[in-house]
């Protein structure tokens, strides 16, 4: 009989168990359905080398693009024609060679039906993705570019620069050095053997030539996969230089280039656009870390913009650093999600349209006037102010921000 | 002058850790006949746990390289015993299975100590200033120790006894056996040999260029140029074939656009090979 009873006891118990968790998540099921029900999802897909060449920075691009979804989606999404939308990122790795990246794109636009990308970085990565993008009229938020036709310009009708490229990165350099050091007069550009040479270098050249500088002889080139670059670096030390102009590349060669020129007894300035002090360092080391000049963000200092101070202590927190490329991530989201709200259409032609027609879009680094018509034959470039920063004795300053509007 | 001067040394410096590398990788090819593709992980590994010794750690930098290649040598062993001999005479499968380290050892070292820039501070700092030419001191003490290293292993593999029974079943595995050589402890020897002088070389480059996961790849290649070039069985063709290798590297940029020296690279060794498809020392295989 008192077994009964207990036995009785326990069923009742489990009952009120089993009928108070189906009540909970049907409570809880039934919020988030009407939660679902009034915001919607907006795709936007990102292609980032999380693997093979390039992964070194393209990773910490993946950290900023899904920092800037959250900080997104917590401000409550975007708004088109009165529906919410939370961003949803879809992550694709391009293994970080030409056929990982169109495999990764196609996933993307074929498999995923995504309307807008985000991404990539290295010249052939970029060529790659817009051979499937381009023609899916799929809307590409481009995180860098070498200036040449295949990867941004006239054919590339879907692609805008989410981020500063090659040219306006070094245009910002070459400005803020010239006025800094007017002792310096000549210069050699160092640039990876990429095929954009024939493009960039003129540009940069004429960039610097019209600044005062002296560029000489025709660049020097490296290719990517250079280990030693000492015989780079002695062939342009050889043209007696007072600064050495390395236009593009990763931190890798970057350091690996500054560290051999100091070692070689070099004591000008050396530049870089794009790979900032605190990469450099880890590769060049303290001793070879001085005078060297980049565009970078130095987070934590009191002359950053105001998105860029909300979003550096979020970086902090979630990853432990706030480094540029984290920057380039977040920009590269922000601004598309941006054009995305102005034109207030998901058709991405329609957003193209819209945006061609934006004189300036707000991005992480302030205003970024539209530019590029003459530069690219395109005027899809926001050009945002670009922070120059310098690495002196291993430790990385902040120095001014610099205004690049490229025609 | 000090151009030629600053490549010359750039050009030893680096045929030394080739031949480093390509001596490892040649030691498994010709005396256990293993192409062994995980050769360029185990030299990036080497590498790694040198920097996580040193720079996480805080451990003195040269010890780092010691325990660096004691644990790889180590890990030879293991991998003798575990990957490769159950597979002796098969190479599809072996190669199959080197290929897996690979992908295993990239992957991890991805995932757990991530992608980002780093390289190994230097073993030896400072600068050694002569006249007007400038010289990295770690380059030099690089490849004193490479040299040095060389030269201790072609005096243990002509003197040693373990040197010489490793000779003797590079030539005839089934006579060295009949002659009471023990032939998988030699291979256990060989395998130790080759990935503990990968890690010193992967922790000596470390410091001088930098780390990434994917280092090893471009090693791997330099290493089977160097024992292509030179030729299977033979120490003094690697030290020849890592002399040329490195020389073409680090000179030829010089001349020409870094894309079209690495062409004349390869197309100097396509002729060479034309000329003597053995290698440059190599012995005919029927």
């Amino acid at each position: 009989m008192r077994a009964k009873k207990f036995l009785m006891q326990l069923g009742i118990i489990y009952l009120t168990i089993i009928l108070g968790t189906i009540s909970f998540s049907g409570l809880v099921t039934g919020t988030s359905s009407t939660a679902v029900a009034a915001t919607k999802n907006l795709d936007i897909g990102l292609l980032v080398a999380l693997s093979g060449f390039g992964s070194g920075s393209e990773t910490l691009v993946e950290q900023g693009a899904k920092t800037a979804m959250d900080f997104i989606n917590e401000r409550g999404g975007i708004t088109i024609k009165g529906q919410k939308y939370l961003i949803k990122l879809l992550i694709e790795d391009t293994k970080g060679s030409s056929e990982g990246s169109v495999a990764a794109a196609n996933k993307l636009v074929y498999d995923r039906k995504v309307k807008f990308v985000v991404g990539t970085v290295v010249p052939y990565s970029i060529e790659a993705v817009g051979t499937v993008t381009e023609p899916a009229k799929v809307l590409r938020s481009n995180l860098y570019n070498c200036a040449m036709p295949a990867e941004y310009g006239p054919k590339t009708p879907y692609t805008f620069m989410g981020n500063d490229g090659t040219v306006e990165g070094n245009t910002a350099l070459l400005t803020y050095l010239v006025e800094a050091f007017p002792e310096y007069k000549t210069t050699v550009l160092v640039m990876a053997d990429d095929g954009s040479i024939p493009y960039l270098g003129p540009i940069i050249k004429r960039a610097a030539e019209k600044r005062g500088l002296s560029v000489l002889g025709e660049p020097v080139r490296w290719t990517h996969d250079t280990v030693d670059f000492t015989p780079i670096v002695a062939k342009a030390l050889a043209r007696k230089p007072s600064m050495l102009t390395l236009i593009n590349g990763w931190p890798a060669p970057v350091g690996a280039m500054l560290k051999t020129a100091r070692e070689a007894g070099f004591t000008g300035p050396v530049s870089c656009g794009h790979n900032p002090g605190e990469d450099i360092l880890k590769v060049a080391g303290v001793p070879a870390s001085t005078d060297y000049f980049a565009t970078g963000i130095v987070g934590n200092d009191p002359d950053m913009p105001p998105m860029i101070k909300a979003i550096t202590p979020r970086f902090v927190k979630q990853f432990g650093h706030a480094l540029y490329y984290n920057y380039w991530g977040f920009n590269g989201i922000y601004v598309l999600v941006n054009a995305i709200e102005a034109a207030q259409s998901l058709d991405p032609t329609k957003v193209k349209d819209s945006w061609e027609k934006m004189e300036s879009i707000d991005s992480i680094y302030g205003p970024a006037p539209m530019g590029g018509l003459e530069t690219y034959g395109i005027r899809h470039t926001i050009c945002h102010p670009v922070a120059i920063e310098v690495l002196i004795d291993g430790k990385v300053r902040h120095i001014k921000w610099v205004d690049v509007l490229v025609p | 002058m000090e151009t030629a001067i600053n490549t010359a040394i750039s050009a030893l410096v680096l045929s030394s850790m080739y031949i480093l590398v390509a001596l490892g990788f040649a030691l498994l090819l010709g005396i256990m006949g293993v192409l062994n593709f995980a050769h360029g992980a185990i030299y990036m590994v080497g590498g790694y746990i040198c920097y996580q010794l040193a720079v996480e750690f805080g451990l003195n930098q040269w010890i780092s390289l010691l325990f660096s290649t004691i644990l790889m040598g180590a890990f030879g062993v293991l991998l003798e015993r575990i990957c490769f001999r159950p597979f002796y005479g098969d190479m599809y499968r072996t190669i199959v299975m080197t290929i897996a380290i690979v992908l295993t050892f990239e992957t991890t070292v991805n995932i757990l100590v991530g992608v980002h820039y780093r390289s190994l501070p230097a073993f030896v700092p400072g600068i050694v200033k002569a006249g007007a030419i400038s010289l990295s001191a770690e380059r030099l003490v690089t490849f004193f120790i490479g040299s040095a290293l060389l030269l201790a292993l072609t005096w243990f593999i002509k003197r040693a006894k373990a040197g010489q029974q490793m000779l003797a079943i590079s030539q005839d595995r089934e006579g060295a056996a009949l002659q009471g050589i023990d032939v998988y402890r030699i291979y256990g020897v060989a395998s130790a040999m080759g990935c503990g002088l990968a890690a010193v070389a992967g922790s000596l480059m470390g410091a001088i260029f930098e780390l990434s996961p994917f280092m090893g790849d471009y090693m791997l290649v330099k290493a089977i140029e160097v024992v292509i070039l030179s030729g299977i069985g033979s120490i003094g063709g690697v030290l020849a074939g890592g002399l040329i290798v490195g020389s073409i590297d680090a000179v030829l940029p010089l001349f020409g656009s870094g894309a079209a020296a690495q062409a004349v690279g390869l197309g100097t060794i396509i002729v060479l090979l034309l000329l003597r498809p053995q290698g440059l020392f190599g012995r005919e295989v029927n």
